[in-house]
């Protein structure tokens, strides 16, 4: 059974990375670049959401991550034990759990819709073949900057998430 | 060609899978102890099975130096546990199922009072927490 539980976190480790990492490379990196493309963004988002499926490796990814940590949270409590929440490690492990929950509530209710919607309007655009109308300019516009908004606090609670799960078990009350 | 990563990797993950059998061989002992894993008063615990011990919570462990001794652990509530004497430098394999069990056995060398302790993270906050008593 020990190989179950090194199964199980070896998937959350590797998913949570995968997830982190790339929050935070479209944070701090993809979006900016795309930003400075001009009129290319568009064809930008477009290949990033629909030809190399950026939500899929999002969605996969979390998905994996947070039923992986489900079941460790599971075994590692003995079945919720409130002795075990409350102590250090629980706490810290019970308050990163939340903010990934809350991460990923972000990522799929919020980021999700919006860059399938910057993607259909890329590829309307793309199939006009011209420069986006005024009615299609405002839209991006207005997607993206909830987009960004979104985006920050996606990355701010998936960057407190990880340092609690970093320092967790060495909190020793 | 590609057989070979493969095959790699499901040799590491056979090797895993037997380093959570725990202790089979070479571990006859003078004395040996035996702790079921619980939750008492909501709160985590190794119980004391049978001889003094039993019934106990996180039982004191006495024993004499030169005594070989055993410490078995079984699961009783199907979390992943293990117990260690991080003083002695031992520790079981994880034990995670119900009626899995898992051992050590060591040489009492020296007098003392050692902690013995589940090393999953929060259990030792949570309650598992014992002494072994290493007397003359």
């Amino acid at each position: 059974m020990a190989f179950l539980i090194i199964l199980l976190r070896l998937i959350h480790i590797v998913a949570g990375a995968f997830w982190a990492g790339a929050a935070v490379a479209y944070f701090l990196y993809f979006e900016p670049t795309a930003k400075g493309l001009g009129p290319a963004r568009s064809k930008f988002m477009q290949d990033l959401v629909g030809t190399h499926r950026y939500p899929v490796f999002m969605n996969t990814s979390s998905m994996l991550c947070i039923l992986a940590g489900l079941a460790l949270y599971w075994f590692s409590s003995n079945g919720l034990s409130v002795a075990w929440i409350t102590s250090g490690p629980g706490l810290g492990f019970t308050l990163g759990s939340l903010a990934a929950l809350a991460a990923f509530g972000i990522g799929f209710f919020g980021i999700r819709p919006r860059a399938e919607r910057m993607g259909a309007v890329g590829a309307a655009m793309a199939k006009a073949g011209g420069p986006p109308t005024p009615e299609q300019g405002a839209e991006l516009g207005r997607l993206e900057a909830e987009m960004h908004a979104f985006e920050r606090w996606d990355v701010g609670l998936l960057v407190l998430s990880l340092a609690l799960m970093a320092i967790s078990r060495y909190l020793s009350f | 060609m590609k057989t070979k990563p493969i095959l790699a990797i499901l040799l590491l993950l056979c090797g895993l899978a037997l380093a959570g059998c725990g202790e089979q061989a070479g571990d006859e002992a003078d004395l040996a102890f035996s702790l079921r894993t619980g939750i008492v008063e909501g709160r985590m615990a190794y119980i004391g099975v049978g001889g003094a011990i039993d019934g106990q919570i996180n039982p004191d462990l006495t024993v004499q130096t030169g005594q070989r001794v055993r410490i078995a652990i079984v699961n009783g509530d199907g979390a992943s546990h293990d117990l260690a004497l991080p003083d002695l430098g031992r520790q079981t394999p994880p034990v995670m199922g119900k009626e899995t069990a898992a051992a050590l056995t060591f040489t009492a060398s020296e007098t003392g009072v050692y902690s013995y302790l589940c090393t999953v993270a929060g259990h030792r906050q949570a309650g598992m927490e014992g002494r072994l008593v290493v007397t003359q």
